[in-house]
């Protein structure tokens, strides 16, 4: 029996329940395409040598 | 016993000569070369 | 359990930059310098003037530093440098933790989803509740910040704006996405608790971290610029692109070092909130469950504080490189006496966390056998303490002097330099890391064949290292030449990490398939809890300490060589002074995150309904 109040929505689950696992597969890609990113941003960084002083 | 004593000798051992080597490999990738008394050789 | 949100306090802080920023980088700056096929340069305005004209050369003119005079700088009746000192080194502590959180949530969650085991979930649930209210800190010190470097500073403000232009606006850009990530972390958690909605999740929490990362490296860049300029000429004209200009000598050593030390500096504070709830705790449930994230927090700074001082020396090895006068200034002159400060709060570091370790062995039976050499690590580490925090050049009289025959010790004096500093920080290393090890042994019995070879060469490995590490230094360090000396430092690493990694690969084999013995969260003293107040702010106050000796080592340069300091605060105050801004700010972080703390307690407070309100529920019932 429910009490008088608001009805709880927040139970409804997300995901898929037919057993198709993309959410390994996009962790991956977002990890992978991050790890390019800092790469370009500090090791690649336009190309620039630095110049120790 | 004897057994024993022959396990702690060869880990000793190999261990010793894995830092020796080690050491010869790293000084070496700096332009450091050492003799094989591990005294410097510049 | 719904919170309300003031969403405001960051979107507006970073709606507030964007517009000073924009406002100042529209003014009388050209934007052309930092796009990287119209870069400009003396050739290229020597040519335009000579084919087209005078008027466009002048818009190409290089424009060196400016050279404020005393007056210029504003004056609002005390210390300009005071009141950014404070401002800023509140911003870093809270952006250290802000950024180091979700990093080490993001693997427990990961280990949660892993393992199954829910408890993972839930801690790292509740490590982002302390996250989110220290964002909030951490965006309001840093619009501060932003206020109080254009109020003071206001041409040395312009003149990096020149230097970076547009990377500032996308800095302040980025916090967009820093909120927007960070609340849908948050708020999401529950919603995306299962299946592929938790890999969403645990990407989104990636993204954070992706992130948070640029804007930490997009603000060091500023940092290393104002030490070591890159990107522009003797007399300060931008010659190069943005990247020449932010990819200067120090910059991935400042990020690499950053990045290690936010996640220990982070760990330490979690641990501290984790210490309170346990000592807080009313139920043997809620004490083990403290205790358990206690020891994942103490985990989690240790392993990071290990590799630190390596990264701490790759930077000092590229101050040294950029600028020998820069690198003596540091460790070698009127800043040395702060390494030896350094010593001592690192030892402090050290030893809370092997004494936590210890004493995190009375969980479990099994650590009887291991707790002889508690003793023997202890003497180790305080010996290797006191080599570290020894001086090399004493402050004496001439009086002294004379009676000592110089001005160093002739019997300790040599262990004031830094063979003596390398074998010692090497060997605590070593040392804690083997308190770790026993520790982790404690509660499990080897079932392998192989477990008396196993731990011979583990035995092998660490003496070996040990006497190679004060071979190294000792030899190197005292009998040969220089470059010798400073090259074999990088054996005594190799040596400990030697330790370290075959320790982790050696155990990890030995103990599958394990016997475990009992172990109980919770059945720890409450002076081990003691131990986990002291590692932040021992922590905090080293940050401060360290960001002071980046910050001074300019001396009486805002950007060093090139645009001079001429505020009446462009010299170095007494250690003495710079010691009590340091405890002030640690003292005023220490209060900020009480406040966190108990706002994380607070969000979990249900008020008792009075009488009335439950008598009239009854009655309507």
């Amino acid at each position: 029996m429910t009490a008088s109040g608001k009805q709880d929505d927040k139970t409804q689950t997300t995901g898929s329940q037919d057993g198709s696992s993309w959410g390994p597969k996009l962790f991956w890609t977002i990890l992978v395409l991050m790890l390019v990113f800092f790469w370009w941003l500090l090791i690649y960084s336009g190309g620039v040598e630095i110049q120790h002083g | 016993m004897g057994n024993n004593l022959q396990v702690w000798l060869v880990a000793f051992a190999v261990v010793l000569i894995f830092f020796y080597g080690l050491d010869h490999l790293i000084m070496n990738m700096q332009g450091l070369p050492l003799n094989i008394d591990l005294t410097p050789s510049q | 359990m719904k919170e309300t949100r003031n969403f405001s306090s960051p979107i507006l802080l970073s709606l507030l930059v964007i517009a000073v920023l924009g406002f100042l980088w529209s003014g009388d700056m050209t934007p052309s310098h930092w796009l990287p096929e119209a870069a400009a340069s003396e050739v290229a305005a020597e040519e335009v003037a000579t084919a087209e004209g005078a008027d466009v050369a002048q818009e190409l003119k290089l424009r060196p530093a400016p050279r404020p005079a005393r007056e210029d700088y504003p004056d609002v009746g005390t210390s300009s440098r005071s009141i950014v000192w404070i401002i800023a080194q509140m911003h870093l502590f809270f952006g250290a933790l802000v950024l180091a959180v979700p990093l080490f949530v993001l693997v427990i969650e990961l280990l949660g989803k892993s393992t199954g085991d829910a408890r993972y979930d839930d801690m790292a649930h509740e490590f982002m509740k302390i996250s989110i209210t220290a964002y909030s800190i951490t965006a309001l010190f840093g619009g501060t910040l932003a206020l109080a470097l254009f109020l003071l500073y206001p041409d040395l403000m312009a003149y990096l704006m020149q230097a970076f232009g547009a990377q500032m606006l996308v800095y302040a850009m980025l916090f967009f996405m820093e909120s927007i990530l960070l609340y849908i972390y948050y708020y999401g958690w529950d919603a995306m608790r299962y299946g592929n909605a938790k890999w969403v999740h645990i990407s989104i929490g990636l993204l954070l971290n992706g992130v948070g990362g640029t804007l930490m490296v997009m603000a060091n860049s500023w940092a290393t610029f104002m030490m070591a300029p890159s990107g522009v000429n003797e007399v300060g004209a931008v010659i190069g692109n943005i990247w020449e200009v932010m990819k200067g000598p120090l910059w991935n050593p400042i990020n690499l070092h950053r990045f290690i030390a936010n996640i220990a500096f982070g760990g330490a504070v979690v641990g501290a909130y984790a210490a309170y709830k346990c000592l807080a705790a009313r139920t043997a449930e809620d004490r083990a469950h403290y205790d358990w994230m206690g020891y994942t927090s103490n985990f989690i700074a240790i392993l990071a504080f290990l590799p630190l001082p390596f990264a701490g020396y790759w930077l000092m090895a590229e101050i040294y490189a950029y600028s020998q006068q820069m690198g003596i200034t540091a460790m070698g002159g009127i800043l040395a006496w702060l390494f030896i400060v350094q010593a001592v709060l690192i030892g402090t570091i050290l030893m809370a966390g092997n004494y936590y370790l210890w004493s995190g062995m009375s969980r479990t039976e099994g650590s009887k056998r291991y707790q002889g050499m508690i003793k023997y690590i202890a003497v180790v580490l305080v010996i290797c303490f006191l080599i570290w925090v020894t001086p090399h050049t004493l402050i004496l009289t001439s009086g002294e002097i004379a009676a000592l025959g110089g001005s160093h010790h002739h019997l300790l004096g040599p262990l004031g330099i830094m063979p003596a500093k390398n074998i010692a920080v090497n060997l605590m290393l070593i040392f804690t890391f083997l308190s770790f090890q026993i520790y982790r042994r404690s509660d499990k019995v080897a079932t392998v064949s192989w477990e008396k070879a196993g731990n011979a060469l583990m035995v092998a490995i660490y003496v070996v290292a040990i006497v190679n590490i004060i071979f190294a230094g000792v030899y190197y360090g005292y009998f040969t030449n220089t470059v010798y000396k400073v090259g074999a430092s990088v054996t005594q690493v190799v040596s400990t990490l030697v330790v370290i990694i075959s320790g982790v690969v050696i155990d990890a084999f030995m103990y599958r398939k394990a016997k475990t013995l009992p172990s109980f969260w919770g059945q720890v003293s409450n002076r081990s809890q003691y131990a986990l107040f002291a590692l932040p702010i021992a922590f905090t106050w080293l940050m401060a300490l360290m960001g002071y000796v980046r910050s001074s080592v300019r001396t009486h340069w805002h950007v060093y060589t090139v645009m001079k300091d001429n505020s009446p605060d462009n010299f170095i105050p007494t250690i003495g002074y710079a010691g009590n801004m340091m405890t002030i700010v640690t003292v005023m972080f220490v209060l900020f995150v009480l406040f966190i703390f108990w706002i994380a307690n607070l969000s979990n407070t249900k008020q008792a309904p009075p009488l009335s309100v439950t008598k009239k529920a009854g009655e309507a019932a």
